[in-house]
């Protein structure tokens, strides 16, 4: 999961190389600068990809600190969908 | 241009203002520093100033920015509206400038030496814009507010590609049944879903896939079933070779100027710069009739109620197709700018272009030091000298750290990362000169500690 994150994060950024710059501990919002526009497209493409939906009003930005706390969020949004 | 002095302001993202609160939206998270650094942008409006002429901000403009505009020549009178420490107090509670104007005594220092003869040039009309002409007994005509936040949705445009026999491939969609029937039609390819009053970097979705699509789908079901009027424009996604814009004026009695064309450099749907073009390269779009064509596109809008400022974005798709009308801008733009910063530096025999780094930081950058910095490594421009940067905004930089500093005592937490933007031209006698000067200042702020993003 955090190799496909990274790969979606820089797609949406057009970087290809930053792909090689990204680890788990990296912050999206504060290290990869991701703005609103990249942020709605790097959801939609999680939410595609992983075949999960995300809550937008609901959603914590504290979340995108670090790709390990978003992988964490996408597994507990998989529990919740799954517990439904 | 006129004898009598202008008054120079605006708000910018007009758009959002235009947009009935009624329309649903597409996906969106709230973007506070967004917001904020938008409120600032007003300060890019020195480069319409004439030396007669009056700029009103919304913030207090730095001292020593405004010291580097003289050396330009940019000698105009300057009032801001916001005392530097409401600043936190006032971004909580507005978005529009002219409302401030209509606050009583605002313009009172003013008033008895701007306002007579002065007539106004504003970024774009707004809601208040009409009651502000008359409360200070200014100037000239206004188009009507309504007809200005027509001519500026895409559905006008839309309408307006038909109207006129240009190539028109989008539809537009009422209700989320005609989203999914369009959508289905549309989605063998890539396709844009635009919101009628959506602008760079916000409104615009690129569907890439069913999935993608049957997801936005769900979430504007939502809107709909909550009784938001679902209004959309559905058009394929073209492979392009360039974005570019043409800028015009509609006079009051329906003259139309030419004012020039500026290409767009954007990344993704994100806005980051623009660059005049050459005569040559305007005669080349002239001979496959794009000019004519976009006299057409202002005739239309006049017989339509709006003169003013326009531009009109276009786009060359990689099969050498023009597409006339991509969007219209009946209020000044960013290629606008540029055009009269251009015209600026036309005396000296140079060119710029406008673009802006996108940035974060720790510590308050203190716009005095980077201009002192930029002097000291040879790369801020003079008019003597054959390349450099001309910076464009003070407040955009700082605005973040200033707004917070004044919400702290109320509790607010302090983000580990200050946003900001740099906006500046970049004059150079080619693009390699242009791509040495623009790493140059990138890493400046690198070196004070600063993350680039953009």
């Amino acid at each position: 999961m955090h190799q496909t994150i990274m790969n979606l994060l820089s797609e949406v950024k057009g970087t290809p190389e930053l792909v090689h710059q990204l680890t788990p501990e990296t912050d999206m919002i504060n290290e990869v600068g991701l703005d609103s526009l990249q942020m709605i497209n790097f959801i939609l493409a999680v939410e595609t990809t992983f075949d999960l939906q995300i809550d937008y009003e609901e959603f914590d930005m504290a979340h995108l600190s670090s790709i390990n706390q978003f992988v964490d969020f996408l597994h507990s949004v998989k529990e919740k969908a799954g517990s439904l | 241009m006129t004898e009598s002095p202008s008054i120079i302001l605006g708000t910018f993202d007009a758009e959002s203002i235009w947009r009935d609160s009624h329309l649903a939206q597409l996906p969106f998270f709230p973007d506070h520093e967004r917001r904020l650094l938008i409120l600032a942008m007003d300060e890019l409006l020195f480069s319409l100033c004439q030396s007669q002429d009056y700029w009103i901000t919304r913030f207090p403009i730095d001292d020593a920015f405004r010291s580097y505009l003289k050396v330009l020549g940019y000698e105009m009178n300057h009032y801001a509206v916001v005392p530097i420490e409401q600043m936190a107090y006032h971004v909580e509670r507005s978005t529009c400038l002219f409302e401030e104007l209509l606050e009583p005594h605002i313009l009172d220092d003013l008033q008895p030496t701007m306002l007579d003869h002065a007539r106004c040039v504003p970024y774009a009309i707004m809601p208040q814009t009409a009651r502000v002409w008359e409360t200070y007994q200014l100037k000239g005509r206004l188009p009507d507010y309504e007809r200005v936040r027509k001519v500026n949705s895409k559905v006008y445009s839309h309408q307006l590609r038909r109207r006129l026999s240009f190539k028109h491939d989008g539809t537009i969609i009422r209700s989320v049944r005609e989203l999914e029937m369009v959508g289905e039609r549309f989605s063998r390819d890539s396709f844009l879903i635009k919101d009628p009053y959506g602008v760079s970097g916000k409104g615009n979705l690129l569907i890439q896939s069913n999935r993608m699509l049957q997801r936005v789908i769900a979430y504007i079901q939502k809107q709909e079933q909550a009784g938001k009027k679902v209004t959309f424009l559905l058009e394929p996604y073209h492979n392009k070779v360039r974005d570019f814009s043409c800028h015009m004026v509609i006079e009051e009695q329906g003259d139309i100027r030419l004012l020039g064309i500026q290409e767009i450099i954007n990344q993704q749907f994100n806005y980051m710069g623009s660059r005049s073009m050459s005569d040559l390269e305007i005669e080349a779009l002239a001979q496959q009739g794009y000019i004519e064509q976009m006299f057409m596109v202002a005739k239309a809008l006049y017989e339509d109620g709006y003169f003013g400022y326009l531009g009109i974005d276009s786009m060359e798709l990689t099969n050498g197709e023009i597409i006339p009308i991509v969007e219209i801008n009946a209020r000044q733009s960013m290629g606008l700018l540029n055009h009269a910063l251009d015209q600026k530096l036309r005396q000296w025999g140079k060119q710029g272009s406008i673009l802006f780094i996108s940035l974060g930081y720790t510590e308050r950058l203190d716009i005095s030091k980077v201009l002192t910095e930029l002097d000291d490594r040879k790369l801020l421009y003079e008019p003597d000298k054959d390349q450099g940067i001309i910076p464009l905004t003070s407040n955009l930089l700082t605005i973040h750290y200033d707004v917070i500093s004044q919400q702290r005592h109320k509790g607010m937490s302090v983000p580990s990362l200050y946003k900001g933007r740099w906006y500046m031209s970049v004059v150079a006698q080619d693009i390699e000169e242009k791509k040495r000067l623009v790493q140059e200042v990138s890493t400046l702020f690198e070196e004070w500690g600063c993350k680039i993003f953009s």
